[in-house]
């Protein structure tokens, strides 16, 4: 944890835009089953960047409890909050007991009553399908008027479709490019028809990436790093697992094709796909640019390869002063 | 039959115990009448020329039915025969319910009975909240989830359970009977 602060006040430092949090549950690769607490910590730490939480599993969470905890974390950290709101990975529904078939239903609602504990300026009850609640009036409220920016996850249909109805940012992650242009082209025709476009800062783009001084050593260091073959226990990548929460009905109408999004894949067919950037900063820089021109995503989220120590470091380094200055002169 | 008579029509009457009148703008079933009926005595009432109607009128109509104060409930359109009726004969009233209201034109300062307002997520009119409070200090708000003005027909088991509960508990209501426990 506090390599990882130290990974955190680095990025700020070398002109990151963004750092971000995710939630994953009974997980040897992220360790971070409550996003709110590091968050918290990152308040304290990063002066600059705009602290992304991507995201909150709501589903299954109180989104009551979820509400106030982004509220108070805009507060704490003046304002720089973005509030990514996602159905978690399918092993997630083991986590606390939830049907799987029920995800989207919930995530529906639950980002309905959190929008509206944020904004509603007098006390409120709520009837709904899976959350009762006779009154809330949640405080402290977002610093952000009338609340922070929201994304959820997008890469099925129904989500795509759910996020241009309600006018909401969309994230892409554990997929590859093909895929995710796929939703987004889905995506923006549904906003067309909602009556609106989606900016290229709507659409986030989450990508695995080391950077080294060469490409050599880039790969080197990402073949040292993974090793130890892969982990799964109750992760994502426990197929028995998400092989029984996709039967219980948590993908939607095209569930094979989302399944598929989580298959592992060797580090070549990654790189080419999109779900890997790698290499020194002038191949990632070309990788990113193309990532970022397929899909028009106009945010690039960056799963650094965290657990290499000053490697680590040196890859935020290089990514701080030889990447983004160039990511920010592309338009997509 | 009278003028009051016709322009309140007792629409049908069902259940037992306390009684709750259910005021609507016309004679369409109601889907929550029967499940509050399993509760209380619930008396429907067709508010007929909701324009005209006044609340002298609806109390003399209540009347002839029961001498008891009932809990009431008004659908939008009936909404301001309620208001006329609780401003003039707040006796009359023990609880009063309203489903998708507009913002009342007058101030109840000196109220004491118990009032819930409950909106559709879906026809939420902005500030909706602000102006009942400032108009009805210790007036209740509730969201009805995926629902729009016609809530009563469209999410009836959910508006029926919170009306339930408030014509039981008046303010009380707030405080969950629930249990929590899965296995004994």
């Amino acid at each position: 944890m506090r390599s990882s602060l130290a990974q955190f006040r680095l990025a700020d430092e070398v002109g990151f835009d963004w750092v971000t949090v995710a939630e994953h549950h009974y997980s040897p690769f992220s360790l971070n089953p409550n996003p709110m607490l590091t968050a918290g910590a990152l308040t304290q730490i990063v002066r600059r960047a705009k602290i992304a939480l991507l995201g909150s599993t709501i589903p299954i969470l109180n989104p009551i409890r979820v509400a106030e905890e982004f509220a108070m974390i805009d507060t704490m950290s003046g304002g720089r909050v973005i509030a990514g709101m996602l159905r978690g990975t399918p092993n997630e529904y083991v986590t606390y007991n939830i049907n799987p078939a029920e995800s989207r239903e919930r995530f529906e609602e639950a980002l309905a009553l959190i929008v509206a504990a944020w904004t509603q300026t007098e006390p409120f009850g709520w009837q709904g399908r899976y959350y009762e609640y006779r009154t809330i009036s949640i405080w402290p409220r977002p610093v952000q008027q009338p609340y922070p920016k929201i994304y959820m996850s997008g890469s099925s249909p129904e989500s795509g479709e759910f996020a241009a109805r309600n006018r909401v940012g969309l994230g892409f992650a554990f997929t590859n490019v093909p895929l995710a242009q796929k939703a987004a082209t889905h995506y923006r025709e549904q906003a067309t028809r909602a009556g609106w476009t989606p900016t290229a800062d709507d659409v986030i783009y989450r990508v695995l990436v080391h950077v080294a001084d060469t490409d050599e050593q880039a790969l080197d260091d990402m073949t040292n790093a993974t090793k130890s073959g892969p982990r799964t226990g109750l992760t994502m990548a426990n197929r028995t697992l998400e092989g029984a929460v996709a039967d219980a009905g948590y993908y939607g109408r095209d569930r094979e094709e989302q399944r598929q999004r989580l298959m592992p894949r060797g580090l070549k067919e990654s790189i080419d796909i999109g779900q890997v950037a790698l290499g020194s900063p002038e191949t990632v820089v070309r990788q990113v640019e193309r990532i970022g021109r397929d899909l028009g995503a106009g945010i690039i989220d960056f799963t650094i390869a965290h657990d290499m120590g000053d490697k680590t470091l040196h890859a935020i380094e290089l990514l701080g002063t030889k990447v983004l200055p160039r990511m920010r002169e592309m338009e997509f | 039959m009278d003028a009051a008579t016709k322009r309140n029509s007792l629409l049908d009457a069902a259940g037992s115990g306390a009684p709750v009148v259910l005021l609507q703008a016309d004679a369409a079933p109601s889907r929550i009448a029967p499940i509050l009926a399993q509760h209380f005595r619930v008396l429907r009432y067709a508010v007929n020329d909701p324009e005209a109607a006044s609340s002298h009128e609806l109390a003399t109509a209540l009347a002839s039915h029961t001498t008891d104060p009932v809990g009431m409930i008004a659908d939008a359109a009936s909404a301001h025969v309620a208001f006329a009726l609780i401003a003039t004969r707040p006796e009359l009233i023990s609880a009063l319910a309203l489903l998708a209201p507009p913002a009342p034109d007058r101030a109840f300062a000196e109220l004491k009975t118990p009032v819930l307002a409950l909106f559709g997520t879906r026809a939420l009119p902005p500030q909706i909240g602000r102006q009942l409070r400032q108009a009805i200090a210790t007036c209740h708000v509730m969201l009805v989830y995926d629902a729009d003005d016609d809530m009563a027909n469209q999410r009836p088991e959910a508006v029926a359970a919170a009306l339930r509960d408030f014509m039981l508990a008046g303010d009380r209501f707030l405080v969950t009977g629930k249990s929590g426990k899965l296995y004994p």
